[in-house]
């Protein structure tokens, strides 16, 4: 009777592996389509866009996990998960989008955005240091991500002009704003969702085959709370979305930090334990 | 963390091209952070 249970077990587990890879890879694609149709009619760049929105769409999983490891007392999955995001954002999803099409970027274009996201990066390493990220540094950082939203605003504002049509929101039936502003929510939700079938069912299905819990937080957890990243950078190469693909793993590596990092410590001080791995990752 | 950031940003802002090659170099170098961090993980 037990050993039915785990055969049940670990088939709903893989049934929600790959549900959770099919609502990934539709939700990529809605959302890349709906951002670009949306950032053409508001005349506002694709850089903007996949910089902003996307980017903070897709560091959703992180934020949820991160929130709720430190509010339970797990500070350093919650750091762990920011630093490891990060780290699996350069490498391994910029790596396997550049494997699908060679990425290519205009310094110039991507010079205040990388700025920033370098920026985040000194912030975090040195209140890493420190030892904790205190409340007033959560504000902080946080007020930093909004001011640097609003001036995106209104250095992008009519950028869009000169970006191509985009035909594959035409073929969706996107042809209104609040159709495209319905498959973008609808697409962030599938991104949100797919996220939390592939971990949990990644989770289940590592206890029912017999695989260490730590193995499968440090590689299955990290990784799939990247997925959102890899799905909308790969749906963006074979779009051909170059800006786009750049702007949502800079966007998404200031926001992790800023942001996730930001709200976490606003809500609750974040405390670096010196001794821990994550401390040297960072 | 800060390491891989620089150096990515650095690479963006001079070379500002990732090809095939240097996507498949970057997987193996996630697939090293892994086994370090791995390792760091079951020392600790």
């Amino acid at each position: 009777m037990n050993e039915l249970g785990d055969y049940q077990l670990t088939v709903l587990s893989f049934g929600a592996i790959a549900f959770g890879l099919y609502l990934l890879i539709k939700g990529g694609d809605w959302t890349i389509d709906a951002a670009a149709f949306i950032a053409e009619r508001a005349g506002l760049s694709k850089l903007f866009i996949g910089a902003t929105i996307v980017a903070f769409g897709t560091s959703a999983p992180e934020l949820f996990t991160s929130v709720n490891a430190n509010l339970t007392g797990f500070p350093g999955i919650s750091l762990g998960n920011v630093v490891g995001s990060n780290i699996a954002n350069i490498l391994l999803i910029l790596g396997a989008t550049a494997i699908v099409f060679t990425i290519r970027g205009k310094p110039s274009e991507l010079m205040r955005d990388v700025l920033i996201m370098v920026g985040a990066t000194i912030i975090l390493v040195a209140l890493m240091i420190y030892g904790v990220v205190p409340r007033w540094a959560g504000f902080g950082m946080f007020a930093i991500l909004a001011a640097f939203v609003a001036y995106q605003y209104w250095t992008d504002a009519g950028a869009g002009e000169a970006d191509e049509h985009d035909e594959d929101a035409d073929a969706k039936g996107i042809d209104t704003m609040g159709k495209g502003l319905g498959f973008f929510v609808a697409g962030l939700t599938a991104l949100v969702a797919g996220s939390e079938m592939l971990v949990q069912g990644a989770v289940a299905a590592g206890n029912a085959i017999g695989v260490p819990e730590a193995v499968i937080g440090l590689t299955v957890v990290a990784v799939g709370t990247s997925l959102p990243e890899l799905s909308t950078c790969i749906a963006a190469a074979l779009k051909r979305q170059t800006n786009m693909i750049i702007g949502n793993i800079v966007g998404s590596n200031a926001f992790n930090i800023l942001s996730i990092v930001g709200i976490t410590a606003m809500l609750k001080p974040l405390a670096v334990d010196p001794a821990s791995p994550i401390s040297t990752c960072g | 963390m800060a390491g891989v950031t620089v150096a990515f940003a650095a690479w963006m802002l001079t070379v500002s091209r990732i090809g095939r090659t240097a996507g498949i170099l970057m997987i193996a170098a996630y697939v090293g952070f892994v086994a370090f961090a791995y390792q760091d993980l079951i020392l600790a």
